[in-house]
């Protein structure tokens, strides 16, 4: 091949600007149509399930553009409601949700704030009135005046009578007394015995008006309490009533909040009593002298608490529908959670502590996640799931709902969810849920595929340098010349492994132009140039090409056995790619090949130990394949052959090496040697046909710097497939040494061709007869072969003779 | 004699306990005008002789106060009853007073209660007693025992009764004498604690000559207080006036010189029976 044919060069003349600073930004997404008419369909339609997958390798820069789509829609969507957790006043266990229009949550969480000190000054004005503490001791007197006086009443008929009620710890005794002091037993026993008998008579009635009086005083202690509630209730209901009718005027459109309400009202009119403390303002005295103020402001806190409003989506500040990226997804930061606070030794929790999560921070908006980061966090791909199945936000804790923590917790009444989810992820992770998780069809109906390459054509360079243009100006580089835009676009289609395609990885390029604007920079260069991406490019190989300098030193000192030069039956330069991180690289693998009589196997040596995969294997049976109908096809193809990857201790997959193999295979048969100071790559077919392989440049630059290493000798060089040539693009250095007539790239149809290259043997194609002419290779291998069918054929005979 | 004019210094007080929440409610004042005053605090339980004598006799009943039945009353059992209760009391009072970081001791007396009291109240500068406490029945009057107390009781008291607790506006009563001197003084020191306090100075007086003279006096005595000074004027009938005062205007403690020469003492206890506010009486006699 001519140089000019090992690559295609981007002509930096060909564009019509100096540097990129001349060039418009691009806004639009480049080299991905079908992604693009994806995220279109997938943001139009309303239907539920219609939430987007972007697929594709790392990189290529689908959260960004899936951002850009979301966030273009959402500029013209409105914002969405606010949403806040009430107290629930049937059953504080299950907070109630009000949604209300954007910025009116926070006004009415404002407003409850204010209502519930309100609440305090009111009440406390109602309950510390005259009005209140006159009627509230007049009930209290009543009662006490009305027991007071039974027991006064009591007392003094138990005098009149010579008896006296005695306390103990327990009850009442009733005493005989004389001369006001209580009569001791002894006292009694003296006196005259109808004297005792009158006064245990007495004793007696007293007693038993005494059990009729106490029998009445639960009565009056209930009758008492009930007065005083009422009263309570009544104050209550005039103290807050005013204040909740104006905020039911402002709030009359929200019915959920005029029932909140009311039922607020109820609740403070219901429990006036615990509002009593406040006015239970223990003496001045007692309270300068014993202090105590912090916990009474506690107290009053812990009551008015239910009153207030948990706002946990506040969009008063919001423009447009929300657009977010939840970077830790995990279960508890989807769908938010319930938080408790330790109370006397227990965990206590209440509406008030709820937390929100993505689901509610995004609800009427787009959110945006990365596949991986879901599906790794415990349970947070099921709750997505089921957010998105129920379209609601329950709110449930971890613990809670594997049952791994009993302790009080609440069960929040769920939000409405109206969202779109946007997944981002590998094509791997994609299929797989595709095959094994039915609902995941269900909910993410639009796939949105990203092409890792795009067309190589005049116009996409000139897209392409706009890309790049907008990437500079993103990341504040200075200006990229022309040359240095082509040089980019050089490497672009080299990192994709074909000329005729540039990649649309962005982050790789992305990184060459910061990494090329350091080297520019170091310059004290005003403009990057190609220079400068040239730098930038090598400075990544030296980072990471430690291991192929390792391997390449070991051919060199030859630890690892390759020849560049001479001649060698059975005896061939492969070559291998190897990928580390994001870097390849190739290297030549030297391959063997020995025959003897058989019963027609071709035994490969790395599927007998397991190092060889299944396309490799596959590559090997395919050469029985070609041998047998290209040489034997109507006699038995009589031979043993092994072939091996000399000096490998790893695996070896993919079928790039079956065309070297065949030639070893066919050298040993025919017992002519191959040139060593050739390389070859292909897989072949059974009917003797090279095809096209991966890494091709690769693999020419690995034996290349071997044969460089070793001393250019002029004629060396690479076989490859001829439908890989339109994906060369190759090095300078190796473009340089082609050039310069040391280095040879020999592109190959068929087997046959390599074979005269390999060998420096005509082929041999059959005569009319069907016989390969005398001196050619394919005689010499099909003479062999049929030599061995004899030898195989004597020798089934002997052994017959020796039987019988 | 003479006297030095100084207010009533209150170095160790008194209460006496027996579980009643009027006695608790003299416990809490106790403390606060003990903390003020940087004062000992004695607290005293007296076990009731006169209630364990009743179980000498095999007939005698007991009536349930929440059950209101009638059982035999076991000597054995009010024993323990009573030990409970005095246990009660004495760590009721421990808690308050080391909550309030006071000094005090608890003393527990067997016998007759209004002479154990006495006897107690032989070291202390004034005590605090329970309007109704060791009363059998709540009668909203003194109990008897108090009230056999307060008979005999030549120093200050405060009686409290359940629920009131020592708080503004304060109601002081002066005549000018010395007794009175010493009323006025204290009711200034337990004010001035409060910012801005309030005392309300009821002169008794003949007339208005000698009530401006009285008000002069009172107010050169308290003159360097950090007061709100009101003075009011009474002449004539004093102590049933005084209850309708008290309760009119909302007085929330009376400190009243107990002038054994101007108030009987049968007057002196029916004031104490009818009024519910708490009432510092500020006595100075020997004891007979």
């Amino acid at each position: 091949m001519q140089a000019g044919e090992l690559t295609q060069a981007c002509d930096p003349e060909a564009f019509d600007f100096e540097t990129t600073a001349d060039l418009e930004p691009l806004t639009r997404v480049v080299g991905q149509p079908r992604a693009v008419e994806a995220m279109r369909f997938g943001l139009g339609i309303q239907e539920k399930g219609y939430n987007i997958f972007a697929l594709g390798p790392a990189g290529m820069g689908k959260q960004s553009v899936m951002r850009r789509f979301f966030e273009g829609q959402a500029d013209q969507e409105p914002v969405p409601s606010d949403w806040c957790y009430v107290n629930n006043f049937d059953d504080s266990q299950k907070p109630k949700t009000i949604g209300l229009p954007a910025g009116v949550g926070a006004d009415f969480k404002k407003d409850m704030d204010t209502l519930v000190k309100q609440f305090s000054t009111a009440l406390s004005a109602a309950f510390e009135s005259e009005e209140y503490q006159s009627r509230r001791q007049a009930i209290t007197e009543s009662s006490q005046e009305k027991q007071q006086q039974a027991f006064q009443e009591l007392q003094r008929r138990a005098e009149e009578k010579g008896v006296r009620l005695v306390r103990t710890p327990a009850g009442l005794v009733v005493a005989p007394i004389h001369e006001e002091e209580t009569l001791s037993p002894e006292e009694l026993a003296e006196l005259p015995e109808e004297k005792q008998q009158e006064l245990e008579a007495k004793v007696e009635e007293v007693q038993a008006e005494l059990q009729e009086i106490l029998q009445q005083v639960p009565g009056w202690n209930s009758e008492l309490q009930e007065k005083l509630e009422e009263l309570n209730q009544e104050m209550a209901e005039i103290a807050v009533g005013g204040l909740i009718d104006d905020l039911c005027k402002k709030y009359g459109d929200y019915p959920k909040v005029v029932d909140h309400l009311n039922a607020v009202q109820e609740d403070v009119v219901e429990n006036a009593d615990d509002f009593l403390d406040s006015n239970d303002n223990s003496s001045q005295l007692m309270a300068a002298l014993q202090g105590g103020e912090g916990q009474q402001t506690q107290r009053r806190e812990s009551r008015v608490r239910k009153y207030k409003v948990n706002l946990i989506v506040d969009h008063s500040d919001s423009e447009r529908a929300p657009v977010v990226y939840e970077d830790n997804p995990t279960h508890q930061n989807l769908i938010g959670r319930i938080e408790h606070i330790a109370q006397m030794g227990a965990l206590m929790t209440d509406f008030k502590l709820i937390k929100p999560g993505a689901l509610h921070k995004v609800n009427g908006g787009y959110l945006l996640l990365d596949a991986r980061k879901v599906l790794t966090q415990p349970y947070a791909w099921e709750t997505l799931k089921r957010a998105l199945e129920s379209g609601e936000i329950h709110i449930e804790s971890l613990r809670s709902r594997l049952g791994l923590i009993s302790t009080v917790s609440l069960e929040p009444e769920p939000i409405p969810l109206d969202i779109k989810v946007g997944l981002f992820g590998d094509r791997t992770l994609y299929y797989l849920l595709y095959q094994l998780d039915p609902e995941f069809t269900k909910l993410f109906k639009v796939e949105a595929d990203f092409e890792e390459r795009m067309d190589r054509d005049r116009e996409n360079q000139d897209i392409y340098a706009r890309v790049i243009a907008t990437m500079v100006e993103d990341y504040e580089l200075m200006p990229f010349d022309r040359g240095a835009v082509a040089r980019v676009i050089e490497h672009s289609a080299r990192l994709v492994g074909d000329a005729e395609k540039l990649t649309t990885e962005r982050e790789s390029i992305e990184d060459l132009l910061r990494e090329a604007n350091y080297f520019a920079r170091e310059e004290n260069r005003q403009v990057v140039m190609s220079e400068d991406i040239q730098q930038a490019i090598d400075a990544q190989i030296y980072r990471a090409d430690r291991i192929r300098n390792r391997m390449q030193e070991m051919i060199l000192r030859d630890t690892v056995l390759i020849e560049t030069e001479g001649k060698k039956v059975g005896q061939i330069n492969g070559l291998a790619v190897i990928s580390l991180s994001n870097f390849t690289f190739g290297r030549p693998h030297r391959i063997t090949a020995r025959v003897r009589m058989g019963k027609g196997e071709v035994i490969d040596i790395e599927r007998e130990v397991d190092l060889g995969g299944p396309v490799h294997s596959k590559g090997v049976l395919i050469l029985s394949g070609f041998l047998g109908s290209r040489y034997a096809g109507e006699k038995p193809l009589s031979l043993a052959a092994s072939l091996v990857f000399e000096q490998s201790y790893s695996g070896i997959e993919g079928d790039s090496a079956s065309s070297a193999e065949l030639y070893a295979l066919l050298s040993a048969i025919a017992d002519v040697p191959l040139k060593q100071n050739l390389a070859v790559t292909g897989s072949v077919n059974q009917h003797g046909q090279v095809q096209a392989i991966g890494g091709v440049n690769e693999k020419i630059e690995g034996f290349f710097d071997i044969c460089q290493a070793q001393g250019l000798t002029g004629d060396q060089g690479v076989l490859i497939p001829e439908s890989n040539v339109k994906h060369l693009m190759l090095r300078k250095d190796v473009i340089d040494a082609v050039k310069a007539g040391n280095f040879k790239v020999y592109p190959l149809q068929t087997v046959d061709q390599g074979i005269e290259i390999m060998t420096g043997m005509e082929a041999g194609v059959r005569d009319e007869e069907s016989n390969y002419p005398a001196d050619t290779f394919n005689h010499a291998v099909e003479a062999r072969l049929e030599g061995l069918a004899e030898m195989r054929l004597q020798f089934g005979k002997d052994d017959k003779k020796e039987q019988g | 004699m003479s006297r030095p004019e100084q207010e009533v210094k209150i170095q160790r007080i008194l209460v006496a306990l027996d579980a009643s929440p009027h006695s608790y409610s003299a416990l809490e004042a106790a403390i606060s005008v003990a903390a003020q005053m940087q004062a000992d605090l004695q607290g005293l339980f007296v076990e009731d002789v006169v209630v364990c004598r009743l179980t000498e006799s095999s007939s005698c009943q007991e009536i349930g106060l929440f059950t209101a039945s009638k059982r035999r009353l076991d000597g054995e059992e009010l024993s323990r009853q009573l030990r409970t209760r005095a246990k009660k009391v004495r760590r009721h009072f421990q808690t308050l007073i080391d909550r309030a970081g006071l000094r005090g001791s608890f003393q527990e007396a067997r016998g007759q209660v209004s002479a154990e009291v006495l006897s107690a109240a032989v070291n202390a500068d004034v005590v605090f007693l329970g309007k109704g406490a060791w009363a059998a029945v709540e009668t909203g009057r003194l109990g008897p025992e108090v009230r056999k107390v307060l008979s005999r009781l030549r120093g200050s008291a405060f009686i409290l009764q359940a629920g009131s607790r020592l708080q503004l506006p304060m109601l002081v009563v002066y005549d000018g004498s010395p007794l009175a001197d010493d009323a006025l003084l204290t009711a200034a020191s337990l004010a001035e604690k409060v910012s801005g306090g309030k005392i309300t100075v009821l002169v008794l007086a003949e007339d208005s000559d000698q009530a401006q003279k009285l008000r002069n006096l009172a107010g050169q005595k308290i003159e360097d207080r950090d007061l709100v000074v009101n003075y009011r004027s009474l002449s004539g009938s004093k102590l049933p006036w005084l209850i309708s005062l008290i309760q009119r205007e909302g007085y929330n403690l009376v400190v009243l010189p107990a002038l054994r020469s101007v108030i009987e003492e049968e007057a002196l206890m029916e004031f104490l029976d009818e009024i519910k506010t708490p009432v510092l009486l500020i006595q100075e006699g020997e004891y007979e």
